[in-house]
């Protein structure tokens, strides 16, 4: 009877897991589109005002959220709640620091290359279509981590943390694509 | 789950993070010093810069092996 409750439940959690999945999936392919959008309306130019030591800087903090959310989840899978809680609020903290960055690119943005622009369209258009889901992405890992004051996460019973850590890593690897597409392509 | 499982994974991630910085930086270097024709390498760099992420941190493999 327990083992097949166990087995009911594992094969939830692949379901969810295949649902994520095929969410991310659809989600890349706006990404992509906007990401082609960059070559068709602007080809290969970039306006030399774009602030690059800030780009890089953002993108190696996003980078860092990372490492710190994937170390949430494996904390969170071997029940080791502290480590769990320290690690996503690093992530939190590294992910608002991320939109500030980003706010900081767009506050000159706005005086070097406005939205009106061919590059300010696709500039504004796809880092605030990122921002949005780095925002999204807060929110998701803010949630598990108040569940988690009434929850154990531990073995057979994370399957929040690694959605919202999923999702994490999917905006992670957006950005991979987006950084050089829009700071480095010329 | 034995907690001794953990630490090897916790050094994977720092493994992890360090190449992802080395392509960021790479990527950084080649963007920012040549001037024209960088952008098939800058898209090599970002599919071999995705690959780790969504390999290690996101556990692809759990889709067709869930016991990973």
């Amino acid at each position: 009877m327990a083992a097949a409750a166990k087995t009911r439940g594992e094969d939830r959690v692949a379901i969810y897991r295949l649902g994520l999945w095929l969410f991310m999936g659809s989600e890349s392919f706006l990404f992509l589109a906007l990401l082609f959008s960059r070559f068709y309306l602007q080809g290969v130019q970039r306006p030399a005002e774009l602030n690059q030591p800030l780009g890089l800087v953002i993108s190696i903090v996003l980078l860092l959220s990372s490492l710190s959310a994937y170390r949430g989840e494996t904390c969170a899978v071997y029940g080791d709640q502290a480590g769990f809680r320290r690690n996503i609020l690093v992530t939190i903290g590294l992910g608002f620091l991320f939109l500030v960055g980003v706010g900081i690119e767009w506050s000159e943005g706005f005086h070097f290359f406005p939205p009106s622009t061919g590059f300010g369209t696709v500039f504004f258009t796809l880092t605030g279509f990122h921002a949005f889901h780095v925002l999204t992405g807060v929110l998701a890992l803010a949630a598990v981590l108040v569940r988690g004051r009434k929850v154990q996460y531990g073995p057979g019973s994370y399957w929040a943390v690694e959605g919202a850590v999923k999702y994490w890593h999917f905006v992670d690897v957006a950005w991979v694509f987006i950084y050089p597409t829009l700071y480095l392509v010329s | 789950m034995h907690k001794s499982g953990m630490k090897p994974k916790l050094r994977l991630g720092f493994v992890v993070f360090g190449v992802l910085v080395a392509i960021e930086v790479a990527e950084y270097v080649l963007g920012t010093s040549i001037q024209k024709g960088v952008w098939p390498f800058l898209a090599v760099l970002a599919v071999i810069g995705a690959w780790p992420i969504v390999n290690y941190f996101m556990h692809i493999k759990q889709l067709w092996r869930p016991e990973e």
